[in-house]
């Protein structure tokens, strides 16, 4: 059996799915980018990094130390990997939001 | 693109572990919108980006270590909210009080600005090193004689013998200032030079930027050419494009082949030299032509370590009789050794930084005890504000308590008020010290000392702001604290005063006191500086209208063929100047008035008829060499006997006109000395008639005594032991309307430079500039003191105002009382009006001990009166006196306007 988890706030799912687009290459910036450009809302990067420090202290992701380029003046990123634990957690919070919206499709999009 | 300071604020707020990873992944995204919508459109983003990581900081840093703590997060980010709201709560509140806000931000802006300011200045020129290594063992050699009355110089031959003869120096070198005329293949041009001796550099110890110093082979009387030269790095900049450039360069300087073998450090400063060096060339001294005379060296030395000045002096002292024995007397000079022994030359050595500010040493610290003094007015008022303000919200404190506030709360938001008032208050008291600065710089007295190395002095801003600061959270936040613990039921009967109110009603009293009295010392000495200023106003300077008079200098080559031919080119390019449009009258002169120190000369002179005593010399006298006209275009009176002639020049200069100073040494009429005779003590010359008395001229400052002038012809036959005598330098002084404008100085270039190419055409400067640079020591300390006692005469009357505006309020049922008991209004009004008076005039009566005593230090700056002045302090007293009443006056007519029946209907 699954292990109990608190569900996943709002703007932790929005991490957790850019995490599951970009793959190998899900860093801060990259994240940020994602979020920005798909759910059209401008973030702060520490706002990036504390949520993704919060799920990784929750076990959901791990990070690690990438190389250093000249893009970035010499600086490395740090990368980060969804885990098992959260791309459990993040699937429950799919299912939760399709099993809400089922059919409602026409509907919600009517609403403006 | 300039994206330094937003990506330095998110940097600094972003936890260390994240930095690296946070500011790389914002200059990606930066380069990112910049390669898709442009520069401006990064630059909007990095800066909201910045503002949005500073709003989250604090709740990303403490959530952070709430996790790492397991600590539950929700509280902290609790807490920082609700900071986050006291300074909205205070940034939104504070405007609403903009008489309490307004005083407050600036009088800590003005506090914290001025301080600032004045102590950057006072620690770049008197505390701080100078830019040398190991500069503290650099002294200052000069020379003292009964003769002169201040530095003699030193000679080349002091050099050969101290150098030889002294156990306490570790190096010594001589210098001269002067200029060299540099040929280029476009025309000839003037640089400042500095003549070094062997030594000079290695005793300053700055290594060049590029190249090397002069070798000591360099400085030998036969060395060969190409002579060395060394570039300041601005010349080597200008005319090289860089140093690295410049180095190995030829260059053709006084006709003479020179390469350039080293260029200095950027930032070298050579002494107070101005305007500074252009080059440096090699002094060559001849051991084999040295004499005792000719004093034409300054000199300074590096101490051997642990040697102290005062142990070098009684050295050099050892060897000023050796000297005298080992040298020969300048040629055809008819004083004999016995004569200069009694001139008893005595060396001086000063270590170099207090010789090279010691003159302003004085005026500096009283400016600093004056801006000392504002910066504690300030504090007392913001004491005061604070203390009226927690009055003020005793009530509205003591309610909230009662309803259950916690007192930690309240504290809270009265400490983040203060602290929104003292950031705002620090920054533009930043703002203020850098403009204020800038403007010192801008228009500071050139003769200031290290002008040039004067910038914000970080310590002394954090000192104030840490001073203003803590006087505003003492007084402001521990205070209204106070009320906050301590539930003061009586606050809520009104203002029945409690003995509590008086005691701080004692205080803030005390505080205006202490305020009038420092406003006091203060006003006084700007009062004394004003009328220093217009007592030197008042000084009749010896000429006329110096803006309308133009003056260029310059330099007839040394291969002119001698003084008969250059002062004929003279006369020819005083002709073709004199046609110039708009010119009334023009003449030349060896010196000009306020000049300074390198045009100025000294000769001895000698009467006919009048021996000299044996043993001594004649005493020295200012010597100008003048042409016929001279007089005239300065507007300086001739008050007996007539100008020079051209005539008198073809017959070999046989005359000369003296100064009224002078002239009182042949009787109490300028016309008894017509008909005298004077010359140097050389035997070979021929004697001059004085043809001429002039006004006195005040040839070295306002404020200092005029000299005793003699005026020769500017061309002498058998003249200070030459046939022929003239000046290769000269002045030429234009009077005319167009003086000062650009066109005006080129047409005088042109002029000069129809009558020959090789002459150096510089310093065109009217004869008001040289006027104004006279009073430019007075009128900046004028400036500082009436900027520091206009401020703190505005703090002391807010001061007053705020107290006498507090008792007002505070006494307005009683007031309501009485004036139902039939007082009249008028003596409503005295009775404030009184209290006002009384405080201020404790306050002057204090102050004016403190002023006898202080103002003292001011002695050095003033002219024409001394620091006891009378008028100075019965205006001062008047000043402060009339702008205390005004400032209990308004609150006082306040008091008496109260309707009886509404105050005590409101009981």
């Amino acid at each position: 059996m699954t292990r109990m988890t608190p569900p996943l706030g709002e703007f932790e799912q929005l991490v957790l799915l850019a995490l599951v687009r970009l793959g190998a290459d899900a860093y801060g910036a990259t994240v940020r980018r994602e979020i920005e450009q798909r759910a059209g809302r401008e973030v702060a990067i520490s706002a990036v990094y504390t949520t993704l420090e919060r799920l990784e202290a929750k076990g959901y992701v791990r990070s690690r130390v990438g190389e250093p380029t000249a893009e970035r003046g010499g600086r490395r990123r740090r990368h980060f990997e969804l885990l098992p634990h959260g791309a459990r957690a993040l699937k429950a919070a799919y299912q939760a939001f399709s099993e809400m919206t089922a059919g409602l499709e026409r509907q919600l999009k009517g609403l403006g | 693109m300039r994206i330094a300071l937003p990506l330095r604020v998110i940097r600094a707020v972003t936890p260390a572990v994240n930095r690296e990873f946070v500011v790389g992944d914002t200059l990606e995204r930066v380069a990112e919108i910049e390669r898709e919508s442009g520069e401006r459109a990064a630059k909007s983003w990095l800066r909201r980006e910045m503002w949005r990581v500073v709003v989250r900081a604090p709740r990303d840093r403490f959530g952070a270590e709430s996790r790492i703590q397991g600590a539950q997060r929700m509280n902290t980010s609790g807490f920082f909210e609700s900071i986050g709201r006291d300074f909205r709560h205070a940034l939104r509140t504070l405007p609403r009080r903009p008489a309490f806000t307004v005083a407050a931000v600036l009088t800590l802006a003005l506090g914290i600005g001025a301080t600032t300011a004045i102590f950057s200045v006072v620690y770049s020129v008197l505390i701080k090193p100078l830019p040398y290594p190991s500069s503290g063992e650099l002294v200052r050699i000069r020379h003292s004689a009964t003769v002169v009355p201040e530095d003699l110089g030193s000679s080349g031959s002091m050099y050969f013998t101290y150098r030889a003869e002294n156990r306490t120096l570790a190096e010594l070198g001589m210098w001269s200032d002067g200029g060299e005329t540099l040929t280029r293949t476009d025309g000839t041009e003037r640089v400042r030079s500095l003549r070094a001796t062997y030594g000079l550099l290695q005793a300053i110890g700055v290594q060049p930027a590029r190249g090397r110093w002069f070798t000591e082979g360099e400085h030998a009387p036969a060395a060969e050419d190409p002579r060395p030269v060394i570039l300041s790095y601005g010349f080597a900049q200008s005319r090289f494009g860089s140093d690295a450039a410049a180095l190995g360069q030829e260059l053709l300087i006084n006709g003479r082949q020179s390469q350039v073998v080293g260029v200095m450090p950027r930032d070298f400063r050579f002494l107070d030299m101005s305007p500074q060096f252009d080059i440096i060339v090699a002094t060559r001294l001849d051991a084999a032509r040295e004499t005792i005379g000719n004093f034409n060296l300054q000199a300074l030395a590096r101490l051997k370590p642990g040697v102290t000045p005062a142990e070098a002096e009684a050295d050099l002292q050892r060897m000023v009789p050796m000297w005298l024995d080992a040298w020969p007397i300048i040629q055809g000079f008819s004083a004999t050794k016995e004569a200069l022994a009694n001139w008893r030359i005595t060396p001086v050595v000063r270590g170099l930084k207090d010789d090279l500010v010691g003159g302003v040493a004085s005026a500096l610290w009283v400016l600093m005890g004056a801006i000392g003094a504002v910066l504690l007015v300030a504090c007392a008022n913001i004491a005061n504000l604070m203390l009226v303000r927690a009055d003020a919200r005793r009530q509205e404190l003591a309610v909230r308590a009662a309803l259950g506030a916690v007192p930690a709360r309240i504290a809270r938001e009265l400490l983040v008020e203060s602290l929104v008032i003292g950031a705002v208050g620090g920054v533009l008291g930043l703002a203020l010290a850098y403009g204020g600065l800038e403007l010192l710089v801008a228009t500071g007295p050139s003769n200031l000392p290290r002008l040039e190395e004067i910038g914000v002095y970080w310590p002394v801003l954090a000192f104030t702001v840490a001073v203003s600061l803590v006087s505003t959270l003492a007084f402001g936040s521990i205070t209204a604290l106070k009320y906050a613990l301590n539930v003061d039921m009586s606050a809520f009967g009104g203002a029945r005063g409690s003995s509590a109110s008086r005691e701080r009603s004692a205080t803030r009293s005390v505080l205006v006191v202490v305020q009038v009295a420092l406003a006091l010392v203060l006003v006084v000495s700007a009062v004394l500086m004003i009328r220093t200023f217009q007592a030197l106003r008042d000084v009749n300077p010896g000429f006329a209208d110096p803006e309308t008079i133009q003056t260029v200098r310059t330099w007839v080559p040394n291969d002119s063929g001698g003084p008969v031919r250059f002062t004929r080119l003279q006369h020819d390019m005083l002709d073709a100047i004199a046609a110039l449009p708009g010119v009334t009258s023009a003449a030349f002169t060896s010196t000009l008035p306020m000049e300074g120190a390198p045009f100025n000369n000294n000769a001895l002179v000698i009467v006919e008829g009048r021996p000299v005593a044996p043993g001594t010399t004649a005493p020295p006298r200012r010597v100008k060499l003048v042409s016929p006209g001279y007089f005239e275009t300065m507007g300086t009176r001739i008050i007996a006997g007539r100008d020079i002639a051209w005539g008198d020049l073809e017959t070999g200069g046989r005359v000369a006109l003296i100064s009224e100073e002078f002239a009182r040494e042949f009787g109490p009429e300028p016309t008894d000395a017509l008909g005298k005779r004077i010359r140097s003590p050389v035997d070979t010359d021929d004697w001059r008639e004085v043809v001429g008395v002039v006004q006195s001229v005040k040839e070295d400052a306002l404020y200092q005594a005029a000299p005793s002038l003699v005026y020769f012809p500017a061309f002498m036959e058998k003249a200070f032991g030459n046939d022929v005598f003239g000046a290769g330098t000269v002045s030429f002084v234009v009077r005319s309307d167009r003086t000062g404008t650009a066109t005006f100085t080129n047409e005088i270039r042109d002029a000069v430079w129809s009558r020959s190419r090789d002459v150096p055409v510089a310093l065109e400067r009217t004869m008001q500039s040289l006027y104004a640079t006279s009073l430019a020591r007075t009128s900046f300390a004028l400036v500082m003191l009436a900027i520091a006692g206009a401020m703190a005469l505005a703090l002391g009357v807010i001061g007053i105002y705020g107290v006498i505006a507090y008792v007002v309020s505070q006494r307005t049922r009683e007031v309501g009382i009485r004036m139902a008991l039939g007082a009249q209004s008028g003596q409503v009004r005295t009775m404030f009006l009184r209290q006002g008076l009384v405080l201020s005039a404790t306050g002057v009566v204090i102050g004016l001990v403190a002023a006898l005593v202080l103002t003292r230090f001011l002695s050095s700056l003033l002219f024409g009166i001394g620091p006891t002045d009378a008028v100075c302090y019965v205006a001062a007293i008047a000043v402060i006196l009339a702008a205390a009443a005004l400032a209990s006056y308004l609150p006082a007519r306040r008091a008496s306007a109260i309707d009886p029946v509404e105050t005590l209907k409101a009981e």
